[in-house]
């Protein structure tokens, strides 16, 4: 398979084509997203946590980042604020949910998520509930579509770098490590549940991260950003585009912004359509398209690797 | 020689079972301990209590004169005690060589950042894992994932991995279980090597193996300590023989 | 005041009594299958829709009530054996993804069949009207609901206890091996599961009609409260399911009473408390 370095150059000439190729305010919503499904690849498809209730995270910083940037203090205080508190709901959630294991660890995490749903909805004096946080400005210095999406893209790229590294650092080898047998793990003197742990805070992390941007996109927070729905849009993602790779996600993300705002002016019910793929790629395609290019590759490579020794013999 | 593990009262009961009631073990530094009995004597349940993967009921445990009965498992390496599984349980979508560095930097790790900074493929510990590898045999293997080893081979695998963690005591669970001649007679020689090196206990079934290797054998039966003593008293053990030779040689037929 | 507790009290048993219907379903094919069904909200929307559709077509709230848990039976049959069945060999994962995929569609579907716009339903007509207890005056249908959920609670614990099916089901959910060595195929003992777990979340629906009103999101709302009830309940607890279900029932309609914009949050207060005090959940083990 190709190298990290050039998967990483063909990702930054695809930012550098995106706005080209997309409307510029669709490609920055696929940079947010790109960014919320390779983070929580790191521990659904790394760590081998399946959370349904990563929307929380999300939510929460996008609502804490909004509110900052409302009060119109700076951009690089709304950012901090919102992973701040992103992570703090994180480090709890991830405390009790890290605890226990497969389903349970699934139906916490989702029943977490819905909690701080209506912990929003209910809360209409600071999140505006229903109705969403409209009115938030974006950065001075980045305040049309496009400086916008160069900023974007910056920080972007900041955080695709330290998640690679992480994956490739030891920490990256003992999530793969409790993914593949967490009982081994344990037993060569891991402490798996603290690890687990680790691994929820940095996906949880940096989806927040990505959370505290989405605000200044379209200048509101909706409410159903943090629905547990938009957990499973995030699966989705990660799912689509292949979870076995670190550049997998990405596509997942480009494919699904791309289709919702695609077909959902014409068609609403076009979520129809995102079930029907879910559901082919869970049944055919469990390695998403990253395993779909992979095989591929192989088939072509195999081809000529038997047209080789044929010319020899003739 | 000194006494480097020592179990007294160990006990789990499952509900009305009691699978092991109250053993007491002494390990030597240095010897090839095992641990023999027939199929349900709680050999097995026994060393899942002395390396904390089952809570027990009742004993307790040192480690180089350190209590360790409340220790969970992911301790144990730390202070030099290291398992293996009866079921091949190495990590399949892994490199050999990362299945045994990553063994192996558990016991290395310094917090933080170290596990964000230290290189996987370089430095003092690439060699280790080298060396370990090579120790079993797989050297030709290091950069294959786990799963495509065959079955002996897995089982040097999970050899190595518990040895990257340097212990000084061994836990080694049925090593030669299910393989062919060819590769239990591998097994055992390399068990014969380790010896050297590090302290041995080993729960085995195959009785030549265990005559030819023990220093000292432990029977189990129904949960207790029926014997102990050098191979040749155990060979010869009238109470031995009544509970587990005899049936043992028709279990083989 | 008292007559408002009362009659607060009396929705929370009713609504809990649906909880405790859609728990067990979920608890069955939980405990079978080893995956939380996603589909189940979704499958409880449209045992509501259907009743409503047979009601309009031959007039008979009862009869429809009868047939319209069935739909949704083989309804559940069709994705055990058709998508499930081909994902036992991959991760439990995959399953679950299965189901939720299934979930966004038949959200869809049920707007494309019965429009966006929610409508209330009315009760049968011998079912109208309310009821003087002393207490309180309370709706009758609710206290039918009650009355016939607990029925069918009874029914289901003779079933899984007393029957020889039942039997099977239950070894499947407690002790796999053991249905093996039985001679059972296992893979039949789980698309019973299935097809029972989801005929009591069509059942609870459609027993949810005349008191929630139909909503194209009636299952994404519900399916949540049924996680936080399993949660609650602790994982593979039938009994503990059924009164975690009245449980948060109860403490939605208490809530009702001095806070109601937050009956909700009532619910995952309640679940806050058990994971903090009782990880493991009220009845469970593991």
């Amino acid at each position: 398979m190709m190298q990290n370095k050039t998967l990483f150059l063909i990702t930054l000439a695809g930012v550098v084509i995106a706005p080209m190729v997309f409307p510029t305010v669709t490609a920055t919503d696929m940079l947010i997203f790109g960014l919320v499904a390779v983070s929580t690849n790191i521990m659904v498809g790394y760590t081998g946590m399946l959370s349904f209730g990563q929307a929380s995270f999300f939510g929460i910083a996008a609502y804490a980042s909004g509110l900052v940037l409302k009060a119109d203090i700076s951009v690089f205080l709304a950012i901090p604020a919102g992973v701040i508190m992103g992570s703090l709901a994180a480090a709890m959630v991830g405390y009790f949910c890290v605890k226990r294991t497969g389903l349970y660890f699934i139906c916490l995490t989702f029943a977490f998520n819905q909690a701080f749903f209506f912990l929003v909805y209910v809360w209409t004096d600071v999140t505006g509930g229903d109705d969403g946080l409209p009115g938030i400005p974006r950065p001075d210095f980045a305040t049309d579509t496009l400086s916008f999406y160069i900023f974007i893209a910056v920080l972007f790229f900041i955080c695709m770098a330290a998640m690679l590294a992480i994956v490739k650092s030891p920490l990256g080898l003992i999530f793969r490590m409790i993914r593949e047998n967490p009982e081994r793990a344990e037993a060569v003197g891991y402490n798996v549940r603290f690890y687990k742990w680790v691994s929820f805070m940095i996906a949880s992390a940096f989806t927040s991260f990505a959370g505290t941007l989405f605000p200044m996109l379209y200048g509101i927070v909706p409410v159903d950003q943090i629905h547990w729905l938009k957990s499973g849009d995030f699966i989705f993602m990660l799912l689509f585009g292949g979870s076995g790779n670190f550049f997998g996600p990405l596509i997942g993300a480009v494919a699904y912004i791309w289709m919702s705002d695609t077909f959902s002016v014409f068609w609403p019910r076009w979520p129809i359509l995102m079930g029907a793929i879910f559901m082919f790629v869970v049944l055919f395609m469990r390695g998403g398209v990253v395993e779909m290019i992979e095989r591929t590759y192989r088939y072509f490579r195999q081809k000529r690797g038997d047209a080789k020794p044929a010319e020899t013999t003739t | 020689m000194s006494i480097i593990l020592t179990c007294m009262g160990l006990a789990k009961t499952y509900g009305e079972e009691q699978v092991v009631r109250g053993v007491d073990l002494d390990v030597r530094a240095g010897h090839i301990h095992s641990v023999i009995g027939p199929n349900g004597a709680g050999k097995s349940t026994f060393f899942n209590l002395i390396s904390g993967q089952v809570t027990k009921t009742a004993g307790t445990v040192f480690f180089k004169g350190e209590e360790i009965t409340d220790y969970t498992p992911h301790m144990l390496p730390h202070i030099g005690m290291s398992r293996c599984f009866q079921r091949t349980n190495v990590f399949p979508e892994l490199t050999i060589y990362e299945n045994v560095w990553g063994a192996m930097f558990a016991c290395a790790n310094d917090g933080p950042m170290d596990f964000l900074r230290r290189p996987i493929f370089s430095g003092e510990l690439k060699d280790k894992a080298e060396e370990v590898v090579e120790s079993v045999g797989l050297s030709h293997k290091l950069h294959d994932k786990g799963k495509t080893l065959s079955h002996g081979q897995s089982r040097m695998l999970e050899v190595a991995v518990t040895l990257a963690a340097q212990p000084e005591l061994v836990l080694l669970d049925e090593p030669t279980q299910g393989l062919a001649p060819e590769a239990t007679h591998e097994m055992t020689e390399l068990i014969k090597r380790l010896a050297g090196q590090y302290t041995i206990l080993l729960i085995e079934h195959k009785m030549h193996i265990v005559m030819e290797i023990s220093d000292v054998i432990s029977v189990l039966n129904l949960g207790q300590k029926i014997a102990e003593g050098k191979p040749a008293d155990i060979q010869n053990n009238q109470m031995v023989q009544d509970a587990y030779l005899g049936r043992l040689r028709d279990d083989n037929d | 005041m008292t007559f408002l507790i009362a009659s607060q009290i009396l929705n929370g048993l009713a609504t809990g009594t649906l909880y405790s219907l859609m728990a067990v379903g979920l608890t069955l094919i939980l405990g079978a299958l080893n995956i939380p069904n996603f589909a189940h909200g979704v499958l409880f929307a449209f045992g509501a829709y259907f009743t409503y559709a047979i009601t309009e077509m031959t007039g008979s709230f009862y009869l429809a009530i009868l047939i319209a848990p069935l739909l949704v039976s083989a309804m559940g049959f069709v994705l055990e054996s058709q998508g499930i069945q081909r994902l036992y060999s991959a991760h439990h994962d995959y399953q679950l993804l299965f189901l939720f995929a299934t979930a966004l569609i038949l959200q869809e579907v049920i707007i494309i069949i019965w429009g966006p716009v929610g409508f209330s339903v009315q009760p049968p007509a011998s079912l109208q009207g309310a009821v003087d207890l002393g207490i309180t005056v309370y709706p009758k249908y609710r206290l039918a609901v009650l009355a016939f959920g607990i029925v069918i609670i009874m029914a289901l614990y003779f079933f899984l206890n007393k029957t020889n099916l039942g039997a099977i089901l239950r070894a499947g959910i407690e002790n796999r091996e053991m249905v093996m060595v039985l001679g059972v195929d296992i893979n039949k003992v789980f698309l019973a599961t299935f097809c029972l777990g989801t005929y009591l979340a069509g059942l609870a629906g459609g027993l949810a009609t005349p008191i929630m009103g139909l909503t194209p999101s009636l299952g994404l709302d519900i399916l949540p409260l049924c996680f936080v009830v399993v949660v609650v309940a602790g994982l593979g607890s039938i009994p503990g399911a059924i009164l975690a279900g009245i449980l948060i029932g109860l403490s939605q309609g208490i809530a009702t009473i001095w806070w109601p914009e937050a009956t909700n949050v009532a619910v995952y207060v309640m679940m806050g408390l058990t994971i903090i005090l009782r990880p493991q959940g009220l009845f469970g083990t593991r």
